[in-house]
């Protein structure tokens, strides 16, 4: 079968690899049919996630048909058509059972300091990812639990459900937005994006989108959000200027986004808070004021710091996702 | 060792940044930090009902759809940012 594999730093191929096979009773294999490459797959694709060895099919956002069944797969049936999770959880242990999918502890193999994931190094478990035609799908009672109604006729409606949908609505659950609140989500990708819609579904009165791709801010702002450019304006002097001093929510959907992204932290900061080579790449040679350097995560903190609400909010780095 | 899903409390004194990390800034506004992966079984059935009653269109992130075989290209492009929003992949 297809798969895109990594074989190093800025090198992933499309390779031919065996047909995944039931390797425990509780596994299921999925035909994928449509999956996507998300923003967290880039700081793989750069090589500086520890953990990343060559060989490792990527994708962990991914959908399809269950094709195959282990013997104690009971809650999924031959031809049940399903969104995958990006977290490998057990759905038994201690966390599982307490919503914190994210933390199971016994999907990765490797530890139980951290979760799993899908095609996200050896340290998140080492599992090959959905970047392909089939994906082995380990706990499916479990993971495999999210069934496409009939009648949603494309994938893509739902497909966003494996990741950066729910990880947007985790930053503003977890920033704890309440009605009525203001809120700036610094980075319009599209964890930002989703950060936006979800801050909105939970009551926000104003949502304050922060980037400096114009195509991006233009779709957050078809959501409803205030764009501001950091190219052209100062977001910490504007959304002081614009709550009239009181602050707002600050959600963190730049940096370290996915899974992972901690451990890549250290890499991209020097001590004088400069850019490291790791970084070349993001080439932010456009931005007016060489004081706001937001290739470095440190800036993009520092602006939340000093806008973030007094008392009883938080600001979110989640994935900083160390997600993925 | 700090236990998995648990607070950091840190009531000691930080007046000033701390290796460039703004720590001085959140302790003197009383500011806390949430992080970490998403746990998507907490809301991925609701998240579905809002799509299916069409309350919510998760497709308005989507710019680019390309087949699998392409999805070299695709990293190579998503890198570089300035078009590239979100790339859905056909296997």
């Amino acid at each position: 079968m297809k798969a895109l594999v990594y074989h190093g730093p800025y090198d992933v191929r499309i390779d031919d690899k065996p047909h995944p096979t039931i390797q425990h009773p509780e596994d299921a294999i999925l035909r994928i049919t449509t999956t996507a490459i998300c923003g967290s797959d880039l700081h793989l694709y750069h090589g500086t996630v520890p953990g990343m060895q060559p060989g490792q099919t990527l994708g962990h956002e991914f959908m399809g048909v269950i094709e195959e069944i282990g013997p104690e797969v009971q809650d999924v049936q031959v031809g049940d058509r399903v969104v995958i999770p990006f977290n490998v959880n057990c759905g038994r242990c201690r966390y599982c059972n307490n919503n914190m999918w994210s933390q199971c502890d016994r999907a990765n193999p490797k530890t139980k300091d951290i979760g799993a994931a899908y095609g996200y190094t050896q340290l998140l478990g080492g599992y090959d990812g959905g970047q392909a035609e089939y994906v082995r799908v380990p706990f499916a009672n479990a993971g495999a639990s999210l069934k496409v109604p009939d009648h949603i006729k494309t994938d893509e409606q739902v497909l966003f459900l494996s990741d950066i949908l729910p990880t947007g609505y985790f930053a503003a659950d977890i920033a704890n937005v309440q009605p009525g609140d203001d809120v700036a989500v610094f980075g319009a990708g599209p964890v930002g994006f989703f950060a936006v819609m979800s801050s909105f579904l939970r009551g926000a009165a104003r949502v304050f989108s922060i980037d400096h791709w114009p195509m991006r801010l233009d779709r957050t702002k078809s959501l409803g959000a205030e764009i501001i450019n950091f190219d052209e304006e100062d977001p910490v002097d504007r959304l002081r200027k614009e709550t009239n001093g009181k602050g707002v929510i600050c959600i963190d959907a730049v940096g370290f986004e996915a899974v992972g992204h901690f451990a890549g932290y250290s890499s991209h900061i020097h001590n004088d808070g400069k850019k490291s080579k790791n970084n070349l790449h993001h080439d932010h040679s456009t931005v007016s004021n060489p004081q706001y350097n937001p290739v470095n995560p440190l800036q993009v903190f520092t602006w939340m710091a000093q806008i973030a609400k007094k008392k009883f909010n938080y600001f979110n780095t989640w994935r900083i996702r160390i997600r993925l | 060792m700090q236990k998995k899903n648990s607070t950091i409390s840190i009531p000691g004194v930080y007046g000033s940044g701390y290796d460039q990390f703004p720590l001085g800034l959140l302790f003197n506004r009383n500011i806390q930090i949430h992080m970490g992966q998403c746990p998507v079984k907490k809301y991925n059935e609701q998240l579905l009902h809002l799509v299916e009653t069409g309350r919510i269109d998760p497709t308005k992130v989507i710019s680019h759809t390309m087949k699998l075989n392409d999805a070299p290209k695709g990293y190579e492009g998503f890198d570089k940012k300035e078009e590239i929003m979100k790339i859905v992949l056909k296997p």
